[in-house]
């Protein structure tokens, strides 16, 4: 507990934090279907925890209202505010890792107020040094109130390479929590790259709340981390809310990446849309379980979700389970996926015109990934995510 | 017990639940332990090693957790006590082939089912399990001359064993789940077909199940193999009287479609709303075999049954085409599992559930295809239909994949049905009642269409029940 104390922030904040910590304790870690962590070895990552974290706003927001700063810096200055928001989508009680990372969060913390609309995108980076063993557990905490609008972007990099005496080891442990409450018409798009080293194990919980006709838009792409699990959770609570959650995956070598999307319908008219395009190469293994929630009362709600995978190597393996639970009859629910390889005859059209294979391949993938990627409304994580997915397709060719 | 039935609350009325009282010639004492496991043996007259895997299925039974997934909220097993059941009841002690000599109180029940006229209609080997013993088994000249054995399973055993026990047990063994350890402890009764290679059976093979005395379990047992190029169809129907506590049904069905062969596996169940029915029903399909299994699931207050393929020749196809229908507190928890083991391989599924009056349908199913199986195709398809607010559908899929080589598609959807139809029919003259039976027929209709024409005549008339009962 004694590092804890070591963390940042004012007293009641400590105060939160063990209580966390003695949450932690007495959490078991979780028994996951397909995702076995159960030989993780919680006491081997060092502590204290830590990581760098970075804020970056667009011009003139705070003149316009917007607070924004490190959790522990606004526990100081706004702790009001804090303590209006931290944890309240993402409880201490949610699971073992969600504790942990209630206990020893670095984060960050950013209030729209009403009526507000950001001229630009929110920069957040999470970073991880390279030496290990170590821990991180970054937060952030998102507040929109009503008729607000805001874009997040935020990158999640670095950490060690894999243990060099047991391949694939974990020499890092990760905790990751989004929490973001939107108030009635606000608009939230949050984009994530998240590209930790193969030496860490991911953990993340994404949640977000929305009032009446406010919408959320998760905008995902997946690519690092050994073994790396993240469930994203849009709760349609008011009238006429709406979310999108998409993600793009890529799991190459021995990496483990186990997704959840869910829409929970509680409102009337609410709207939701899951979007899913994996491509697995190496000997990985990808898991999608996209969940329709629908709650008695959310009538004339529509749940729609589509997954679509590639493999690109003959020794991954992938498996998606996208479930519908229906406690409403005034609705429209329904999900499709599809698993397929790459066309020969594309394959082949583009090698007669005189592309090498590893070309074709690229040129295969990235329109793959177009539908989704085209969604992403910041150009530059466009051109960051084509390039991340370009790294790993040229790792993929060295070996 | 004619009082009891009348004291349950039952929404709306159960056609077959009449009770007729007929005095069981044995009957073991309740529950489960050594010693009625080797009795049930002993009284069957079976070999020692039919006896050795019983025992050993009972140790099984005894590790074995309730199956809980916690992942999508299982279905609650805890309601079953098993030390409160009769694991074994012989109702008569000889078996008889001539529909005469069928005790008068026993062929009152069938009669009230229609098992007769069906008999005099049409086909082969009309079988019907009377609780745990077939009491009545016809078989057809035809089929002797072609060589089919169709029989109840502890006949086949007594007749059959060198066959019987080559093939029983290999495709569910006891480790298999903890209901299938079970049945393999106290099995009784079920079908057995044997179809010969190159031999087609032209009209589907039939057998009616029925569980009797009250907090019976019933535990059939059915093996059927279809020899290289044969090809069957077996029909299975199911209707129970209704009863105070909780029944048990809890059977096991084994099916082998060697190279080239056809089999056709159709079920319609109505349980009446207090059974238990926990089914393990399996295939393994080899070389160009195709498995087909068609299943109605009616009634029963928890049903989970998830038919199986597990295709491991070259070129196998698995057909799943399943319907359930949850009325007031019933949970129909049905699916199909396909298991493509080896390449250029096929399945299909397709499943289309109904719940209503609080009704709860649930789908579970997996596609799995291994790795070094290329040109591998699956569909799924599930569509849900929930025709009021207090009824639920949940669907979950699981789909595994380890090959790139694959062709894989799944559908969902969830509907109610539309206002704008009711309107229309309703509109031309059509009363809302048959409107709404009109579209459900409608939204049923593959699965009614693939039923031999007898059985689709019934699945009418009972979805026609269920839908009159809430609306009235």
């Amino acid at each position: 507990m004694r590092h804890i104390d070591t963390l940042p922030g004012p007293g009641w904040l400590t105060d939160l934090r063990r209580a966390a910590a003695r949450i932690d304790a007495r959490t078991a870690l979780p028994r996951w279907d397909r995702t076995d962590v159960s030989g993780l070895d919680l006491s081997r990552f060092a502590l204290p925890a830590g990581g760098t974290v970075e804020l970056t706003l667009p011009p003139e927001a705070r003149e316009r209202g917007v607070v924004a700063g490190t959790i522990a810096d606004l526990a100081r200055d706004e702790p009001e505010l804090v303590q209006q928001h931290l944890g309240r989508l993402v409880p201490a009680q949610a699971g073992k890792f969600e504790a942990r990372n209630a206990a020893a969060h670095h984060g960050c913390l950013v209030y729209v107020p009403d009526g507000i609309a950001l001229s630009g995108p929110v920069h957040i980076v999470y970073r991880l040094g390279t030496g290990a063993p170590a821990q991180f557990h970054p937060r952030t905490v998102l507040a929109l109130g009503r008729m607000a609008e805001a874009d997040v972007f935020q990158r999640e990099d670095g950490g060690p390479p894999p243990g060099e005496t047991d391949a694939g080891a974990a020499t890092a442990l990760v905790t990751s929590v989004v929490e973001a409450g939107i108030a009635d018409g606000a608009r939230l798009r949050f984009v994530e790259l998240q590209n930790w080293s193969l030496g860490v194990r991911n953990f993340t919980a994404r949640r977000c709340e929305l009032g009446r006709d406010a919408r959320v838009q998760w905008l995902l792409g997946e690519l690092g981390g050994g073994l790396s699990r993240s469930a994203t959770t849009s709760v349609l609570r008011g009238v006429g809310a709406e979310a999108l959650s998409q993600v793009v995956f890529f799991p190459s070598g021995t990496q483990h990446m186990d997704l959840l999307a869910t829409l929970e319908h509680h409102g009337a008219r609410t709207n939701g849309l899951m979007l899913a395009r994996g491509v697995l190469i190496g000997h990985s293994r990808a898991i999608y379980r996209g969940t329709s929630d629908i709650k008695h009362g959310a009538k004339d709600s529509n749940s729609q979700q589509k997954e679509n995978t590639l493999h690109l190597s003959a020794g991954v393996r992938s498996d998606a389970i996208p479930a519908l639970y229906i406690d409403e009859n005034e609705l429209q629910a329904g999900h499709a996926a599809t698993t397929g390889k790459v066309d020969q005859e594309q394959l082949f059209y583009l090698e007669s015109r005189g592309l090498t294979r590893r070309e074709a391949e690229r040129l295969i993938v990235h329109g793959f990934f177009a539908p989704l990627v085209e969604r992403i409304p910041l150009p530059p994580a466009r051109e960051e995510l084509t390039a991340l997915v370009d790294r790993k397709i040229d790792e993929r060719s060295a070996v | 017990m004619a009082e009891a039935t009348a004291q349950l609350d039952l929404g709306n009325e159960y056609k077959y639940g009449f009770h007729d009282d007929v005095e069981p010639f044995f009957k073991s004492r309740k529950g489960l332990d050594r010693e009625i496991v080797a009795q049930i043996s002993e009284m069957k007259g079976e070999p020692a090693w039919m006896r050795d895997f019983r025992l050993h299925a009972l140790e099984v039974f005894r590790s074995k957790e309730l199956p809980v997934d916690s992942a999508w909220g299982g279905p609650d097993l805890l309601g079953l006590d098993f030390d409160d059941i009769y694991y074994y009841v012989r109702p008569t002690d000889k078996k008889v082939t001539d529909w005469d000599e069928v005790p008068a109180a026993i062929k009152n029940t069938f009669d009230r089912l229609g098992i007769p006229e069906a008999e005099k209609k049409f086909l082969a080997g009309a079988s019907g399990q009377y609780d745990s013993e077939v009491v009545y088994h016809h078989i057809n000249q035809d089929l002797e001359k072609q060589g089919v054995v169709f029989l109840d399973t502890d006949t086949a055993l007594q007749q059959h064993e060198e066959i019987f026990k080559e093939y029983f047990g290999t495709v569910v063994p006891p480790e298999d789940n903890k209901f299938a350890a079970l049945n393999s402890a106290v099995w009784s009764g079920g079908s057995y077909i044997w179809v010969p290679a190159g031999v087609e059976v032209k009209i589907p093979l039939q057998a009616y199940f029925r569980i009797n005395s009250q907090n019976m379990g019933q535990f059939e047992r059915t093996l059927i193999i279809c020899e290289p190029g044969s090809r069957v169809h077996y029909v299975e129907g199911c209707t129970a009287p209704i009863y105070t506590t909780d029944s048990l049904h809890s059977a096991v069905v084994e099916v082998i479609v060697k190279d080239g062969a056809r089999c056709r596996y159709t079920t319609i169940q109505n349980w009446s709303s207090n059974v238990y029915n926990l089914v393990t029903k399996r295939a393994v399909a080899y070389e160009n075999a195709t498995m087909e299994w068609v299943d109605g699931n009616l009634g029963s207050k928890l049903t989970m049954k998830y038919p199986s393929v597990y295709m491991y020749g070259r070129g196998a196809r698995a057909d799943i085409l399943s319907v359930a229908f949850a009325g007031k507190g019933q949970h129909q928890q049905a699916g199909g599992k396909a298991v493509h083991a080896a390449p250029d391989t096929t399945s299909t599924i397709v499943n289309k559930s109904i719940s209503k009056d609080g009704g709860k349908t649930t789908y579970v199913g997996l596609v799995s295809i291994a790795e070094d199986c290329p040109r591998c195709k699956s569909n799924v398809k599930c569509d849900a239909l929930i025709m009021d607010d207090k009824s639920e559908s949940d669907t979950v899929p699981y789909i595994e994949v380890e090959e790139d080589d694959v062709t894989l598609e799944h559908e969902a959807t969830v509907s109610k049905i539309s206002e704008d139809q009711l309107f229309y029919m309703m509109s031309r003259g059509i009363p809302e009642q048959q409107a709404t039976m009109m579209i459900v027929m409608g939204f049923i209709e593959p699965f009614a269409k693939s039923l031999p024409m007898e059985y689709a005549v019934e699945l009418n008339r009972l979805i026609e029940m269920e839908i009159e009962g809430g609306l009235g």
